[in-house]
C-alpha cells in the first residue's frame, strides 16, 4: 500500500468538505470552504511510475459558488459535476470546448478545461449538504437542512419530488444501484428509505442513532454495489461508535461496524466487489460456471464481498470488507480534523479521503490486500440475477427486431428529407453555419461596437460579439429566424397577386393596367392541344370609345370583344353593357356583364344560349376544364352549371359564409364582404376565398360550406414552418390566410397552448386536405400528424388513427371501390386515390418509431398489417 | 449561479490626465440569454470618508444578452473634481464598476486609483490651490477586487427566448410590416 498526501491539493488551506472520482477515472472534483470546486487531473495523483506523471494538475477551479460547497458528485457518465453549497444552491457543470477563462479579479491561473455551469436547482431553502446521482444520471438527489431532500430531473434540473419525512437536518443521500430506492439519513436520528416509483417512504428506520450524541457535519451513508447493504453512519451503541448496516428487504439492522472512537461521518463502498481468489482463466469458462453454480457449492475463496471506507471525526479512515469482521486497514494519523468524504477509484484500489483540516490523503491498495476485483460485467450479471433486468423496466428498449428495423428505415427516410429541406429555404441560414470561423480577435484591435441614445436619453451599446463554438451555433440559430421572417414576408406577395398561376388549362383573367376598363383573358391551350407551341387564345373586351370633338373621350357603354390567336383575329364579337368577367376553356367561353346577364360563347365565337339572367353583375368566374361554369354574382349567390346537360349544379348563398366568425372586420366592411377570388378547387368544388384569407369549400354532397384555410391556430407549431411555395393547393391558401388574417402571430407562445393547438391545427389540415381531395398534402399532413401524435405517446388518437387506416380483416381487395359495397362495409380501403393500407405500412407506421413509448401499439398493427397481407 | 461572468477588463489609456475621460474594455460571456439589458456604472469614490462624494460617472445599458462572449468599450467622462473635497483630490481613491440586471447588483470590480501631479516636483511642494490639469490618475489596472453577490438570473426556457430576442430585433429595426395584411 502507498499513502500520498499531494501538498497542491488545496482549497486555500480551507476545509475540503468533498472529493469525487469521475468515473472514468480521468479527473476528480474537491470541494471546499473557499467557495470553490476544483477539478483535478488524477495521473500525477495515481501511482503508476514517475515518468506518467505529467500534465497540469489542476484543470479549473469553478467560482460559482457564494458559500461554502459542501458536496461534489460526477454524474455515472462523467459529464456533469454537481455541487451543493450553502445557501440553498445546487449547480450542475459541463465541460464545453475550448480552453478555459481565468476567473477575472480571482487570482487563480487560467483553467485548463472549459468548465461551465449549465443548471442552477433552486428549491431548498438551507444548505445543502449532500447529493447523489441516480444509477442512470436521469435524477439528483440533493438534501438540505431544510429537512428535505428534493429529487431533480437531470439534465434539464426541474424539479420532480420534494421528500418530507424528516424532523431534522438531512445530512445523506444514498442510490440503491438498481434504481428502486433511495435512502437519506438525518439528524432526527433515522434514516428513510423511499421507493423511486412514487416517492413514498417505504420505511422509517430508528435504530442504534438513536443513543449517538454530539454533532457531525455529515451522515454520508452508502449503498453497495450488490445492492443488498447500507451502510450508514453516526450510530453508537455502549461503548463504542459505530456504522449500522440495513439490510434491504426489511431494512432491518442486525450488524454494524465497530471500531471508531468518534462518530463516523462518511461511509463509501467500493463500486465493485472482491474475491480472494482471482477467476480462473476464461478459456474454463469458469465465470459462467460459477454463476450457475449452487451458492452454497463456491468455494469459499470464490465469494465474492464488498469493500467499504469510513472516515470518522477521530481523524481515522478504515476499510473493511464483509467477509471480515476485522478492518483491513486503519489509517490512523493523517489527519489533523475530522474526516468527512470518500471516493473509490474506478480500478477500485485506490482510495481518497478529504478532511476539514484542508488535505487529501490517497491511499493505493494492492489486490493481495482487498483480494481481486469483480468484473463489471459479472456485476451486472449478479445485479441481473438477483433483481431482475432492470433495463426491462426502462421503456426506451426496442422490445422487438421489427421496432429496430422500421426504426432503420424511418432513419434513412429522414435524411433525405431533412437534406431537401435544407436545400430549399434554410440554405442561407446552413451557409452561415458551416462558414469557417473566423479566428478570434486579437486583443488590442478595436471594439466594433454599435451604441446609440435611447428615448430616455441613456446611452445603449450593442456589445461586439466575439466568436468561440458556443457563439456561432447561436448565431445560426438567429438566422436561421431571421429567415423564416424572410418567407413569412415574400409569402405576401403570391398571396395577394390573383389566383393566377394555377393550372395551364385554367383561364386567367388580368386587368389592364391602364385604367381603362378593360379585361383580358388567355388560354394557354399547350395541353388540349398536341402542338408544342400553339400561340394563347386571347380574348379581350374593350369598352368601345368613340372620338366625338364636343364631348372629348366618352364610352358608348358598348363592349368590344375580341378573339385572337398569335396577334391573329379568330372573331369578335359587340356587347351591350360592361363586361365585369371573363373565362373561358377549350369548350367554351363565358362573358358577364354589369347588367347582371351572362353570355355563353361557343369556341368559334357562335353564342351558344340566349343571354342568361342571373340578378346581379358578375365578380369572378371560373370553368373546370370539362362544360363546368362558377359564377359568384355582386348579390353573393353562387351559380354552378354544366352546360353541356344545361343543368343547375349549384344555387347556393354565400350568406352563410357572412355571419360565420370568420368574416371578421376585414373582410367584412360596411355590411360587403370582401371576397378575393372565386373558382373551382383543383379536384372541381367551388370554393371561396375572404379577403382575410380564409378559404371555404362547398361539399357537393353534404351541401355546406367548409372552411378549409384560417388563421385560427397561431399557437400551432406548423403555422410557422411554411411549406415551400407551390407545394399544394391547400398550403397556397393556408399560407394566404395566414399572411391576410389579422394574426396576432405570437412568438410568446406557451407550451400547452403550443401543444393543443398544433393538434388541432393538423387535424384540421388532415380534413381539410382531404376535402380538398389534395392527396400529395393529405398524405403530408397525414405523416405530420402521426409525428406528432407519436412524440406526444396520444395512444388513443393513434389507435384510432391506424384502425381507420388498417380497416377490417376482410375487404375484396380489387378496384378503387368508392361506394361499390355500402352494405357489406363502410371502411373504403383506398383514400384520394391512394390505398390505406400502404400508408399505414409505409408511411405511418415508419413515423411511429420515433418514440419507442408507443412501440407496442406499433408492433400489434405491424402484426395486424402482416396478418392481414397473409390472408390475401 | 451568475448568467454574467466578466472574463476580462482592460483599462485603456493608463495613466492618463486627471480630465480626461475613463475607458475601459470589457469583455464577459453570458450562460442563460437575458429579457433585458445589462446595467454596467462607473463610479468614482470621491472621499473616502463619506458616500455622498460618491459620483456615477456613466451608466449605460448593454445588450441585448445572449448566450456568447462578448465585449464592449465603456467610456466615461472623468469626475467633477469641484464636487470633490479639496484634500481628497490627491492621494488614493477608488473606482468602482458594477454590473446590474433588473436594477439588482450581481457583480462589482473595486480598483484603487492613486492621483498625483504628473511633475514630481509639485508633489514634493503641493500648491495651496490644487492645479488639477498637472494632475495624472494611475489605475491599480492588474488588482481588480472582485465581489459577486447572489442573483437569480430567472432565465426561462431557451426556445422561448429565441424566438423573443428575434422578434424584438426584427421590430426594432422594422425588418418585418407588423401588420401583414
Amino acid at each position: 500500500m502507498i499513502v500520498e498526501k499531494p501538498e497542491w491539493l488545496r482549497h486555500e488551506g480551507l476545509q475540503i468538505f468533498s472529493v469525487d472520482f469521475q468515473p472514468s477515472g480521468q479527473r476528480c472534483a474537491t470541494a471546499g470552504g473557499d467557495h470553490k470546486v476544483r477539478i483535478w487531473n488524477t495521473r500525477p495523483l495515481m501511482k503508476e511510475g514517475e515518468a506518467d506523471r505529467g500534465g497540469e494538475k489542476l484543470l479549473a477551479t469553478l467560482c460559482d459558488h457564494f458559500g461554502s460547497v459542501n458536496c461534489v458528485r460526477w454524474s455515472k457518465s462523467g459529464l456533469y459535476v454537481a455541487s451543493g453549497s450553502d445557501g440553498s444552491l445546487v449547480l450542475i457543470h459541463e465541460k464545453r470546448h475550448g480552453t478555459g477563462t481565468v476567473e477575472f479579479g480571482s487570482g487563480e491561473p487560467a483553467n485548463v478545461e472549459n468548465w461551465k455551469v449549465c443548471a442552477s436547482l433552486r428549491g431548498h431553502t438551507a444548505d445543502v449538504v449532500d447529493l447523489a446521482w441516480s444509477p442512470d444520471d436521469s435524477m439528483l438527489a440533493t438534501c438540505s437542512l431544510d429537512n428535505t431532500v428534493r429529487i431533480w430531473k437531470m439534465p434539464g434540473g426541474s424539479s420532480v419530488a420534494v421528500l418530507t419525512g424528516h424532523s431534522s437536518l438531512v445530512k445523506g443521500v444514498a442510490w440503491d444501484p438498481i434504481g428502486s430506492f433511495l435512502a437519506s439519513q438525518s439528524d432526527d436520528k433515522t434514516v428513510m428509505i423511499w421507493q423511486t416509483s412514487d416517492w413514498a417512504a417505504v420505511h422509517r428506520a430508528e435504530g442504534p442513532w438513536r443513543k449517538s450524541v454530539g454533532s457531525t457535519f455529515f451522515r454520508r451513508l452508502s449503498w453497495s454495489p450488490c445492492g443488498h447493504f447500507i451502510i450508514t453512519t453516526h450510530g453508537y451503541e455502549n461503548p463504542s461508535h459505530t456504522a449500522q448496516v440495513l439490510e434491504r428487504g426489511d431494512w432491518s439492522g442486525t450488524f454494524n461496524f465497530v471500531g471508531h472512537n468518534a462518530p463516523v461521518v462518511a461511509v463509501r463502498f467500493n463500486h465493485s466487489m472482491f474475491r480472494k481468489q482471482p477467476l480462473p482463466p476464461p478459456e474454463n469458462n469458469g465465470e459462467e460456471e460459477l454463476l450457475q453454480m449452487d451458492p452454497k457449492k463456491v468455494p469459499k475463496e470464490m465469494v465474492p464481498y464488498n469493500v467499504v471506507a469510513m472516515g470518522s471525526q477521530d481523524r481515522n479512515i478504515t476499510v473493511w470488507t464483509t467477509a471480515n469482521p476485522r478492518p483491513v486497514f486503519v489509517g490512523k494519523h493523517f489527519f489533523t480534523q475530522s474526516v468527512v468524504d470518500l471516493s473509490w477509484s474506478p480500478d477500485g484500489y485506490s482510495l481518497f479521503c478529504c478532511s476539514l483540516d484542508g488535505t487529501v490523503a490517497s491511499f493505493h491498495f494492492e489486490a493481495k490486500e482487498l483480494g481481486h476485483i469483480v468484473s463489471e460485467k459479472e456485476m451486472e450479471e449478479f445485479r441481473r440475477n438477483r433483481y431482475g433486468d432492470s433495463r426491462s423496466r426502462q421503456e426506451s428498449l426496442a422490445e422487438s427486431p421489427a421496432q429496430l428495423f422500421i426504426e432503420a428505415t424511418a432513419a434513412a427516410k429522414k435524411v433525405g428529407n431533412s437534406t431537401t429541406i435544407v436545400s430549399n429555404d434554410q440554405a442561407a441560414a446552413v451557409a452561415v453555419a458551416a462558414a469557417p470561423l473566423p479566428p478570434p480577435p486579437a486583443k488590442q484591435t478595436p471594439v466594433k461596437q454599435r451604441e446609440y441614445r435611447q428615448q430616455d436619453g441613456r446611452r445603449r451599446i450593442i456589445p461586439e460579439a466575439l466568436h468561440t463554438e458556443d457563439d456561432d451555433c447561436w448565431e445560426a440559430a438567429a438566422v436561421a429566424v431571421v429567415a423564416e421572417l424572410a418567407v413569412f414576408v415574400s409569402g405576401m406577395a403570391p398571396a395577394r397577386a390573383k389566383p393566377s398561376k394555377f393550372q395551364a388549362w385554367r383561364a386567367s383573367q388580368l386587368r389592364g393596367p391602364d385604367g381603362v376598363l378593360s379585361v383580358q383573358v388567355r388560354i394557354p391551350d399547350e395541353e388540349s392541344l398536341d402542338g408544342p407551341a400553339v400561340a394563347p387564345i386571347c380574348l379581350e373586351a374593350k369598352p368601345v370609345r368613340v372620338q366625338d370633338a364636343a364631348a372629348g373621350r366618352g364610352e358608348t357603354g358598348e363592349t368590344d370583344l375580341v378573339c385572337s390567336q398569335g396577334g391573329e383575329i379568330r372573331w369578335r364579337d359587340r356587347f351591350a353593357g360592361k363586361v365585369t368577367a371573363l373565362t373561358g376553356n377549350t369548350n367554351f367561353w363565358a362573358v358577364g356583364c354589369e347588367d347582371g346577364s351572362l353570355q355563353v360563347y361557343t369556341m368559334a365565337g357562335r353564342r351558344a344560349l340566349p343571354s342568361m339572367v342571373v340578378g346581379s353583375a358578375a365578380a369572378f368566374m371560373d370553368c373546370t376544364r370539362g362544360w363546368e361554369l362558377l359564377l359568384l354574382t355582386r348579390g353573393g349567390t353562387m351559380h354552378v352549371w354544366d352546360l353541356r346537360q344545361s343543368q343547375c349544379l349549384l344555387n347556393e348563398s354565400l350568406l352563410s359564409l357572412t355571419l360565420s366568425s370568420s368574416a371578421t372586420s376585414s373582410a367584412k366592411e360596411n355590411g360587403v364582404m370582401r371576397i378575393i377570388s372565386a373558382r373551382f378547387s383543383e379536384a372541381g368544388a367551388p370554393l371561396v376565398v375572404l379577403a382575410n384569407g380564409h378559404a371555404f369549400l362547398f361539399h357537393s354532397k353534404m351541401r355546406s360550406w367548409l372552411r378549409i384555410a384560417d388563421d385560427f391556430f397561431p399557437s400551432s407549431s406548423f403555422v410557422s414552418t411554411w411549406p415551400p411555395s407551390g407545394d399544394g393547393e391547400l398550403a397556397g391558401l393556408q399560407k394566404g390566410a395566414a399572411t391576410l388574417g389579422k394574426t396576432n402571430f405570437s412568438w410568446n407562445r406557451t407550451l400547452i397552448n403550443e401543444k393543443y393547438q398544433t393538434r388541432a391545427h393538423l387535424e384540421d389540415q388532415l380534413a381539410a386536405a382531404l376535402a380538398l381531395k389534395s392527396a400529395e398534402e393529405y398524405k403530408r399532413h397525414l405523416i405530420s400528424y402521426t409525428r406528432f401524435l407519436t412524440r406526444e405517446a396520444d395512444e388513443v388518437r393513434l389507435r384510432e388513427l391506424c384502425e381507420d387506416l388498417l380497416g377490417p380483416l376482410f375487404v375484396p381487395d380489387s378496384e378503387p371501390c368508392y361506394d361499390s359495397q355500402p352494405t357489406t362495409s363502410t371502411w373504403e380501403s383506398y383514400v384520394l386515390g391512394m390505398k390505406k393500407r400502404e400508408l399505414l405500412k409505409n408511411e405511418v407506421l415508419p413515423a411511429m418509431a420515433s418514440n419507442r413509448a408507443v412501440q407496442r401499439l406499433l408492433n400489434e398493427f405491424l402484426d395486424m398489417l402482416s396478418e392481414y397481407e397473409d390472408t390475401q | 449561479m451568475s448568467a454574467i461572468n466578466i472574463t476580462n477588463v482592460t483599462v485603456l489609456d493608463n495613466p492618463s490626465m486627471f480630465l480626461k475621460p475613463f475607458q475601459f474594455e470589457i469583455s464577459y460571456e453570458c450562460l442563460i440569454p437575458l429579457k433585458d439589458d445589462l446595467e454596467w456604472k462607473l463610479i468614482y469614490v470621491g472621499s473616502a470618508e463619506d458616500e455622498k462624494y460618491d459620483q456615477v460617472l456613466e451608466s449605460v445599458l448593454v445588450g441585448p444578452v445572449n448566450v456568447g462572449n462578448y465585449r464592449f468599450l465603456f467610456q466615461a467622462d472623468p469626475p467633477e473634481w469641484t464636487k470633490i473635497p479639496d484634500e481628497d483630490i490627491l492621494g488614493v481613491t477608488v473606482l468602482l464598476l458594477t454590473c446590474s440586471y433588473l436594477g439588482q447588483e450581481f457583480i462589482r470590480v473595486g480598483y484603487y486609483v492613486s492621483t498625483e501631479y504628473a511633475d514630481d516636483s509639485l508633489n514634493l511642494e503641493p500648491p495651496a490651490k490644487v492645479l488639477i490639469n498637472q494632475v495624472r490618475r494611475t489605475v491599480l489596472a492588474e488588482k481588480p477586487r472582485v465581489t459577486k453577490f447572489p442573483m437569480a438570473f430567472n432565465a426561462p426556457l431557451a426556445n422561448e427566448k429565441v424566438e423573443e430576442d428575434a422578434n424584438n430585433t426584427s421590430n426594432g429595426s422594422n425588418l418585418l410590416p407588423v401588420d401583414a395584411s
